[in-house]
């Protein structure tokens, strides 16, 4: 009784170890793809010289601190890659759940086996990238940032030449300046998840993007505690609402959705961040304002394939295509028509730089 | 009247979110009853919460998704009692065994069932069902009657289950089994039955729980969403000196807690969030170290019973 006590236990364990470590340790997010490009691979390697790189040729990871379904900050890291795998055939593979004590180890594990592209996605995880980004100077190490608005964060980076600090800027001028020509009651609100950079650098710029469109609004900026409580969201987000808040935006990865869920059911306005999130709320969600990891990834994979590598801060403004709008979805038939053309005038005023150097 | 519409409104937010809470607590309490210590709350609301959502998704109703997760409840339960009282194992490991499965399985079915996608699944989710007349009491009115469906079943689920316990013979089995579970044994009470039927039950009441979460709250399901309140209540059980009423005030206390730190942020009185987020927890920690030192446990609870 006790050996077979035993060894339910063991299996049990395993399984729960094994998959919170990551449900799909090594999964490739298109196994089909490599196979199909390999020919071509092959012919293109022999005629390749220097330190250029056959982009098919590259191995890709991404290194992830939480589940790629989060609806956010790892999601569009794992979109990245699964972008890179569909597109060049490459071998592109993600890990879950990393802890920060962890992380080491993992990009230990891809730098031995000669990966080109190794991408630790979050701040949180800046020791051990610089530390073995210096021991593996082989390896071209992406630490995927968050910048706040007031460059405080620009003198956290190392000069290491393998590594760049890569993220998008000014996201939050962009969904502030949104939110102001939003507002009828002069009260917006934007909740953080936590404070940590790849959000701070978003809080950070809610204020100053909404006096580009509104002088008067009060603009309310906190945060949560959570990145998983979607209901704890919902009563945060009810709350400021029933204090007379009619715009309300979040970036709290699962959590979010409670606050635009909140929106919905108060009936007033919310933008969706981190993915287009018009599906979650229809009838709150006017716009969606994502980073654009795919393309930024594919333009730092390309220039580690063409080696115009740089590292250091590498970030992406709004003209850097950076982050981007989601579909009206039809918002543009039901908001009134001046609302539409000022927001249709600052976004396009934001990306050519005529508001400020964004 | 302005001022107790807005307490009204702070007692309506509270009741909702205690239900899930209190379904969870009311769950543990039967096992703990039993002589079983469950740790596992956590992860049967996830799998229930997932169930629930698939349910809901799949045949058109919330009620069907209700059912689903009961069944998934019962079937971690199941898995529980096998393991525990079966085979004796150590109940802590299987019940912190139980939460990494419950959040493993569910982000795993989650993927399968709804794929990777930025947006989410919505379904069917329960409305608030406005008792006539009872509703329209001022102040309190719409905090106890106009609320969904499983928030009153968890309510009534209290002076139910106290009733079941403390004033009928199978309960009565039951708390002996807890107790004292030798002696029970010579009384003629099946003493494994006993403890297959609390685990089975409670473990249904606990997804009711995790149900509530995503197809009451919320309407989707969202991975490791419970965050936290299978631990919650078990604190509130111990709180609550394993009483189904006690159970109820830790729950409302601890989501008090939590009203409490929303109205603080949306007054903006500048407490950093950090310190508004522990409100909750530092309620139930003094509360605990108050009420903690006179809750009788039963006393074989944890310990397996190995017959003959």
């Amino acid at each position: 009784m006790k050996k077979c006590l035993a060894i339910l236990m063991a299996v049990l364990m395993v399984f729960g170890a094994v998959a919170i470590a990551g449900c799909a340790p090594k999964d490739k997010p298109d196994v089909s793809q490599p196979d199909v490009s390999k020919p071509e691979d092959t012919k293109a390697g022999d005629v390749e010289g220097g330190d250029k790189k056959d982009p098919s040729k590259m191995k890709v990871v991404a290194l992830l601190s939480g589940v790629i379904t989060d609806n956010g900050w790892n999601q569009i890291c794992y979109e990245s890659v699964k972008n890179l795998s569909e597109k060049y055939g490459i071998e592109a593979e993600y890990n879950e759940n990393i802890a920060v004590s962890d992380m080491a180890e993992y990009i230990r594990t891809y730098a031995e086996e000669k990966y080109d592209m190794i991408i630790v996605h979050g701040s949180q995880f800046k020791a051990s990238a610089e530390e073995l980004a210096r021991e593996y100077p082989d390896s071209h190490f992406c630490l995927s940032y968050g910048f706040r608005v007031d460059e405080s964060t620009a003198d956290q980076v190392q000069d290491i030449p393998n590594l760049a600090y890569v993220g998008p800027v000014n996201m939050g001028v962009l969904i502030g300046a949104i939110m102001g020509i939003l507002t009828d009651n002069n009260k917006v609100v934007f909740l953080g998840g936590q404070d940590i950079p790849a959000i701070t650098d978003i809080v950070s710029g809610i204020e100053e993007g909404v006096r580009l469109t509104n002088k008067e609004a009060v603009v309310t900026t906190d945060y949560l505690g959570t990145l998983t409580d979607a209901d704890l969201a919902k009563e945060r987000a009810t709350a400021f609402i029933n204090d007379g808040y009619d715009v309300v935006s979040a970036s709290a990865n699962t959590a979010q959705l409670g606050c635009l869920y909140a929106a919905e059911e108060k009936g007033v306005y919310a933008l969706g961040f981190n993915g287009d999130q018009y599906g979650v709320a229809p009838d709150a969600v006017v716009l969606s304002v994502m980073r654009n990891y795919p393309a930024i990834y594919e333009d730092v994979f390309l220039s580690i394939a063409e080696s115009k590598w740089k590292s250091g801060m590498v970030v992406y403004t709004l003209k850097d295509n950076g982050t981007i709008v989601s579909d009206w979805h039809g918002w543009d038939e039901k908001l009134p028509k001046e609302k539409v053309d000022a927001i249709n005038d600052v976004i396009q005023k934001l990306y050519k730089g005529d508001l400020g150097d964004y | 009247m302005d001022l107790l519409q807005t307490i009204g409104g702070y007692l309506f937010t509270d009741i909702r979110m205690a239900a899930p809470v209190l379904l969870a607590g009311l769950g543990l309490l039967l096992m703990n009853w039993s002589g079983l210590l469950n740790i596992g709350a956590e992860g049967i609301m996830l799998i229930a919460a997932l169930a629930a959502v698939a349910g809901s998704h799949f045949f058109g109703s919330v009620w069907m998704g209700l059912l689903l997760a009961m069944l998934a409840g019962a079937v971690f339960g199941l898995l529980f009692a096998v393991l525990t009282v079966t085979l004796r194992a150590n109940q802590t490991v299987v019940g912190a065994a139980l939460n990494i499965l419950g959040l493993s399985l569910s982000t795993t079915l989650n993927r399968v069932f709804f794929g990777i996608e930025t947006t989410v699944t919505k379904v069917d989710a329960y409305k608030v069902l406005e008792i006539p007349l009872l509703s329209k009491i001022p102040v309190i009115g719409r905090a106890f009657f106009a609320q969904m469906p499983i928030v009153y079943i968890a309510f009534i689920l209290v002076p139910v289950i106290h009733y079941f316990l403390f004033k009928t013979k199978p309960g009565l089995n039951l708390r002996s089994v807890g107790e004292n579970p030798r002696v029970a044994d010579t009384l003629g009470i099946n003493v494994y039955r006993t403890q297959y039927l609390a685990t089975i039950v409670g473990s249904m009441i606990i997804a009711a729980g995790g149900a509530f979460l995503s197809t009451g709250l919320l309407n989707f399901f969202a991975e490791d969403m419970v965050a936290g309140r299978g631990y919650i209540a078990l604190a509130a059980v111990i709180f609550g000196k394993y009483r189904p009423t006690g159970i109820m005030v830790a729950a409302m206390i601890f989501m008090a807690g939590n009203v409490v730190s929303n109205v603080l942020q949306v007054a903006g009185v500048g407490i950093p969030y950090t310190f508004l987020t522990m409100i909750p927890y530092v309620l139930t920690i003094i509360a605990l170290t108050i009420f903690a030192s006179r809750a009788v446990a039963p006393a074989s609870l944890g310990k397996p019973y190995k017959r003959g």
